[in-house]
């Protein structure tokens, strides 16, 4: 019997799970017995992990993309398009430009983007380093940086939750290496009362933010700012100055959940925990950062999933088995801790991380992996 | 001790990402089910392939590749691997365009012997 799979969204989830259900079921494919077919609203994939290292101009642009097209495994159809609204009763997705889309089973890989509206002042005042526009924006504002003070401000959720830790701490060195230290201040603020949400990252942080004489200001909760006289206000009434307002935006899930009326606050899609499936939808899964799960944000956590939702639509669009490979919450990320020296955490829904002693080897590893990435997306790693 | 530097993990980055491509193509099913394939016929190829060094761009040619390209076939069929027409169609129209395919076909097939014994006739 013809099974169609449809995927939204061509970025790391969906690619992953495209190119894995594709490689284990080629002969299927072949024979016409099953499609698996990747709608994506861009056909160039960007590795946003980068941005980090393009604001310090240690990576270039054109190292972070690639052509979806040349990321995909053999008998994956690729559309470009936008998804503009799932039809669950009917299993189809219209789109922009063509005809709907039907579907026996849906993969909703649609990701996250910055939710710059709900900071007033924030798009003006501040830099950041979660698009690609705003990671060379913010190249540029370093290539000039003489001294002064900067203020790196938290938004809640976010992607890669160890990116701001990451980043001041790579500032720090950064600036001790153009012999501009003494003449800089970095504050480090976060929303809740300790430096990151997971506490043993948190004492780990603190203490380390410390040796590096960088302030920690917790319970700063952005609330706007103020680009002509450089000032950060925050939810608690506290103010912070600056001369360069590096902030993490707050992130939301893209309005296709939201116009189907499938996805809750924040446009994140409610998901079962170990199936990953859409909650009172038999046939539409969901990974990465479109979740409503209490996990992180990351590339990993999506890798993870994928690898468990790829055998799980392997066994129902075969056999029609119901998910029997549960996700366990896992995660993965390295921290940079400077320009030379990195560590990592890994996690699951039941075991919090510690934080190694950062290494030489493990941030040369990370350099490494930034750029076999590839491989991971077409699953041939 | 020199230590790594940026330039020397793109190259590895490279390096390796090609060698993984590489590895993933040669163990791709086309390629995996070629080979079978062609070990599968090898009792048919192997004394065929000291007349294919001397062949020319003449009629000889087209016989021989048809011989080829049908023990390649007959190989496939044996097992129940679908014929692929389409390819099988292709090769041989290189072959009739240009010698040097069959050539190549020629140093391919050696290499394929090389690494199976032939498979005894019955």
């Amino acid at each position: 019997m013809h099974k169609r799979l449809l995927i939204v969204g061509a970025g790391t989830g969906g690619l992953m799970v495209a190119n894995f259900v594709a490689r284990d079921l080629y002969l299927e494919i072949e024979r016409g017995d099953i499609d698996v077919t990747l709608l994506g609203e861009q056909d160039t994939y960007t590795y946003q992990p980068g941005f980090l290292y393009v604001a310090f101009d240690l990576m270039r642009p054109a190292q972070l993309m690639r052509p979806v097209r040349e990321l995909l495994a053999p008998g994956v159809q690729f559309i470009h398009d936008r998804a503009l609204r799932i039809d669950a009763g009917g299993h189809q997705v219209t789109r922009a430009q063509g005809e709907p889309l039907a579907y026996d089973v849906l993969v909703l890989a649609t990701g996250s983007g910055l939710n710059l509206e709900e900071v007033p002042g924030m798009g003006e005042g501040a830099h950041w380093f979660y698009t690609l526009d705003g990671a060379l924006r913010l190249r540029d504002a370093l290539r000039h940086w003489q001294g002064g003070r900067l203020v790196l401000t938290v938004g809640v959720p976010h992607k890669c939750p160890v990116a701001p830790l990451e980043f001041t701490m790579m500032f720090e060195e950064w600036t001790r290496r153009r012999g501009v230290r003494n003449k800089t201040e970095i504050v480090y603020s976060y929303p809740l009362g300790r430096a990151h949400s997971i506490e043993s990252v948190a004492d780990w942080a603190a203490s380390e933010l410390e040796a590096r004489d960088v302030k920690i200001e917790t319970f700063f909760n952005l609330e706007s700012v103020d680009p002509e006289h450089r000032v950060a206000h925050a939810l608690e009434g506290t103010d912070l100055s600056y001369d360069l307002l590096v902030a993490v935006p707050a992130h939301k899930g893209d309005d296709l959940g939201a116009s189907s009326q499938l996805a809750e606050a924040g446009n994140w899609y409610p998901t079962d925990r170990q199936s990953l499936r859409l909650h009172s939808q038999e046939d539409i899964f969901v990974l990465g950062d479109a979740t409503n799960l209490p996990i992180s944000k990351a590339g990993s956590v999506a890798h993870f999933q994928a690898e468990v939702l790829a055998d799980n639509l392997v066994g129902l669009l075969t056999e029609g088995s119901p998910p029997f490979n549960h996700y366990n919450g896992r995660a993965f990320c390295f921290i940079e801790t400077g320009l030379e020296r990195a560590t990592f955490i890994a996690f699951d829904y039941d075991h919090p991380p510690t934080v190694p002693e950062p290494t030489n080897a493990v941030h040369w590893f990370k350099q490494t992996y930034n750029r076999i990435h590839w491989a991971n997306l077409k699953a041939v790693m | 001790m020199a230590s790594v530097t940026p330039r020397m993990v793109n190259r590895l980055g490279g390096v390796a990402e090609s060698t993984i491509a590489a590895l993933d193509l040669l163990t791709s099913p086309e390629i995996v089910e070629l080979l079978s394939t062609l070990q599968r016929a090898s009792a048919v190829l192997t004394p065929l392939l000291g007349q294919i060094a001397e062949i020319g761009p003449g009629a000889g040619m087209e016989g021989l590749a048809e011989r080829v390209m049908n023990a390649v076939a007959a190989g496939a069929n044996e097992v129940g691997v679908p014929p692929r027409p389409v390819r099988v169609g292709e090769m041989l129209r290189l072959l009739r365009q240009d010698p040097a395919v069959a050539i190549a076909l020629r140093f391919f097939l050696g290499f394929v012997r090389s690494m199976w014994s032939p498979v005894p006739s019955e």
